[in-house]
């Protein structure tokens, strides 16, 4: 296969290559040419950007404002943002609940919440995982209850990323404890945060940084209007949503970007005489990073090329997840190895040091990868029974 | 996933199963022209086309011998304008190409040639050998005197030689500049798709092993142990593919070097762990001569070993990346 723009294609880069260029703000690019993480407020100000340009949501229908690009424009245009040093916008509404609203959700709900994801009034996130259903979501315990027209919801989320920026979270519930399976008695919720019962609390995690939290919802009421499809069904639109999930987390376009970084970095850096990068030890293990994401970058390639806009994921999402997940995770590691000492302070704040995305909190912080979003065993568990059959 | 190919691409691809390895029916079938171009009687197939064809058609039969013997022979006489092109294409002559890693310390004295040649397949009944070191080519006709050949079977059962010359004749030829790398990348990535048809097979082989194998009263891939072992082996194969196929796609852009180096490197370090892992799960059969997996992981392990070490690869990856974070770097401050 060749992996070269169809001249239509080359002129997408292009018109998307001026466009980031001119409108990508200066501090933006500098954090992550810097080694540094973007901040949330820098997140929101591209994506308001990106929102006024009509080029945020790029898998989405145009009837919805999305710009309905092919999956080989998708990956140019995160190749090219990601290049450029642009952050990542958040999947949790754009790639999340958005989808499942326009698939499952009723015409009030795709008019009153699909617009606000666009302009970033609303921030969603994610309220899957409980304390005791992790890998295996289905035990979730936090119950809805019908009474009248009004859902009361009790229990317990956490590892809610984001959860502390976010006015909205989805929310999987128990709404009949008598299925007989336990994947049958699920609801999925719209639930806004400021609601009476919605409390968050942050959980820092191993990188000592707040990405996640638990949720706690004591009694939060919410409408009949806030179910999304039919009550009882919220495992098939989970199922939907988390393979949208895991083909996000391929990440292609960031790993390109880290990967070009992470080459001027072992360019910079000296072990001995000479530059990191023509140490013989230090550039084999560079080299199978980058063949291991050639590989992956092209394997992407090919199956998101048999897939439809808006098509069904599930089966593939799998291996890009994995294999995603493991070459950022190594990015990480030979980063931290070319910071060398550096990389162990701990301390932040100091312009440029430590190098942020780039030492050992950067290391650490990959660690979640291949956990989140369906840990790789649980990966390789499916990809197992329904790829291999076993 | 597949191997996808064109109309043309498959329909190679099955007349090359067909054939295997045998001479009489490649040659009936004008698969021995098949990169001799069509000027010279050939099918004018480019390393791009051929790649997918071989990879598919060596599922179902080995391929070295129709790379060493007419895939490689029918490039190097297209590239080098070789008057042998005609006679290689109709099967009137045998020939085999030897590249830099086939050569140790041949030396030349004016118009003799001495040294040895190492490990050439087909080179056991070849007539011509056509030399590709850099922009100094040669051709020697294989029963010249003072040339002598050892003749062994590989690993994989396909046959080679050793050649010793001692002040052997040559006819020297000057080679369009860069035919010599291009040939070796070439020979380098003919033997991945090789390796790759092997592996297809093998991963279909296992994983249909342990859905049937029953031990513990119930079938042994329903192990979570064995199923994330045959979940590497098969994500493994898959990222293979796309490196040779993706080779195989850019092998006439500038990203050659780079590309073949990828998919020679993971043929040695994933596709090796991947040959390995088939027998362990396969268990005791696994090591059986006669059960078909151990040929087909032979193919994959001398693949590995010809024409460029994994750890060659890797070091030429090195230098490539080092060179493009160089070239980015230029790039930027400019």
């Amino acid at each position: 296969m060749q992996i070269i723009d169809s001249d239509e294609d080359a002129a997408f880069r292009a018109e998307v290559r001026a466009f980031i260029q001119q409108a990508l703000p200066q501090d933006i690019r500098d954090t992550f040419f810097g080694f540094r993480r973007h901040s949330w407020q820098q997140m929101i100000r591209w994506h308001r950007i990106l929102a006024d340009k009509g080029w945020v949501a790029v898998s989405w229908p145009r009837e919805y404002g999305g710009c309905a690009w092919t999956p080989m424009q998708q990956y140019i245009f995160d190749e090219e943002a990601m290049l450029a040093g642009a952050p990542r916008l958040r999947p949790f509404g754009l790639k999340m609940i958005g989808p499942v609203l326009m698939r499952y959700g009723s015409d009030a709900q795709k008019a009153r919440f699909l617009p606000r994801i666009l302009s970033a009034e609303d921030y969603w996130c994610q309220g899957f995982s409980e304390p005791d259903a992790g890998s295996d979501l289905a035990s979730l315990k936090t119950k809805a209850t019908l009474d009248g027209d009004i859902w009361r919801i009790e229990g317990q989320k956490t590892w809610t990323t984001t959860a502390q920026h976010a006015n909205w979270i989805f929310v999987l519930a128990r709404s009949a404890p008598q299925a007989a399976k336990p994947q049958e008695g699920i609801s999925l919720f719209l639930v806004d945060m400021s609601l009476p019962g919605v409390e968050v609390r942050p959980i820092i995690t191993i990188d000592g940084d707040h990405h996640v939290n638990e949720v706690f919802l004591d009694g939060v009421e919410v409408g009949a209007d806030m179910l999304v499809g039919e009550a009882n069904k919220g495992w098939t639109y989970a199922k939907y949503l988390l393979g949208n999930e895991r083909v996000g987390v391929a990440n292609v376009g960031q790993a390109k970007a880290e990967l070009k970084l992470l080459r001027r970095l072992a360019l910079t850096r000296k072990r001995g005489n000479q530059a990191l990068i023509d140490d013989p030890v230090f550039a084999a293990k560079l080299a199978d990073l980058e063949t291991d994401f050639l590989a992956h970058e092209t394997t992407n390639l090919r199956m998101l090329s048999t897939l439809k806009p808006g098509g069904d994921a599930s089966a593939l999402a799998p291996f890009l997840k994995l294999r995603g997940s493991e070459i950022q995770q190594r990015i990480t590691e030979l980063a931290s190895e070319a910071v060398g000492p550096r990389a162990a302070i701990w301390q932040r704040g100091e312009e440029g040091d430590p190098l942020d995305s780039y030492g050992l909190h950067g290391w650490l912080n990959a660690r979640a990868f291949t956990i989140f979003g369906g840990s790789s065993e649980v990966m390789k568990n499916i990809i197992a029974k329904t790829t291999l059959g076993l | 996933m597949s191997i996808n190919l064109t109309e043309d691409q498959r329909m190679i691809a099955n007349s090359l199963a067909g054939a295997g390895g045998d001479w009489d029916a490649l040659t009936e079938l004008g698969l021995l022209g098949l990169t001799v171009s069509e000027a010279a009687g050939g099918a004018g197939l480019g390393v791009a086309d051929a790649i997918p064809a071989l990879a598919e058609a060596a599922r179902s039969a080995p391929m070295g011998s129709v790379i060493a013997g007419a895939v490689l022979p029918g490039l190097a006489a297209t590239a080098l304008d070789l008057p042998h092109a005609g006679a290689i294409a109709g099967g009137r002559l045998r020939a085999v190409v030897a590249l830099p890693a086939n050569c140790g310390d041949l030396h030349v004295d004016g118009t003799t040639l001495s040294g040895r040649i190492e490990v050439l397949p087909g080179a056991d009944t070849a007539e011509l050998l056509i030399l590709c070191l850099s922009e100094n080519c040669a051709t020697i006709a294989l029963d010249s005197p003072g040339l002598t050949r050892d003749s062994y079977a590989l690993a994989d059962g396909q046959p080679a030689a050793d050649l010793v010359l001692d002040k052997v004749g040559f006819v020297p030829i000057t080679a369009p500049k860069g035919s010599a790398g291009r040939l070796q990348d070439a020979s380098a990535l003919a033997l991945c798709a090789d390796a790759l048809g092997a592996m297809i097979t093998i991963r279909e082989m296992t994983r249909d092993y342990i859905a049937t194998r029953k031990q513990f009263g119930r079938a042994i891939g329903s192990f979570q142990a064995l199923q994330h072992a045959m979940v590497d082996i098969y994500h493994g194969s898959e990222d293979y593919l796309s490196l040779v196929l993706r080779a195989a796609g850019g092998f006439d852009g500038l990203d050659r070097a780079r590309l073949v180096s990828a998919a020679k490197r993971c043929c040695g370090t994933r596709m090796r762990a991947a040959a390995a892992s088939a027998v362990q799960l396969h268990g005791g059969i696994g090591m059986t001569q006669e059960y078909a997996l151990g040929a087909l992981v032979r193919r994959v392990l001398v693949a590995d070993m010809l024409n460029g070490s994994a750890d060659d690869h890797a070091a030429r990856l090195g230098r490539i990346i080092a060179n493009t974070a160089r070239r980015e770097m230029q790039e930027e401050t400019a």
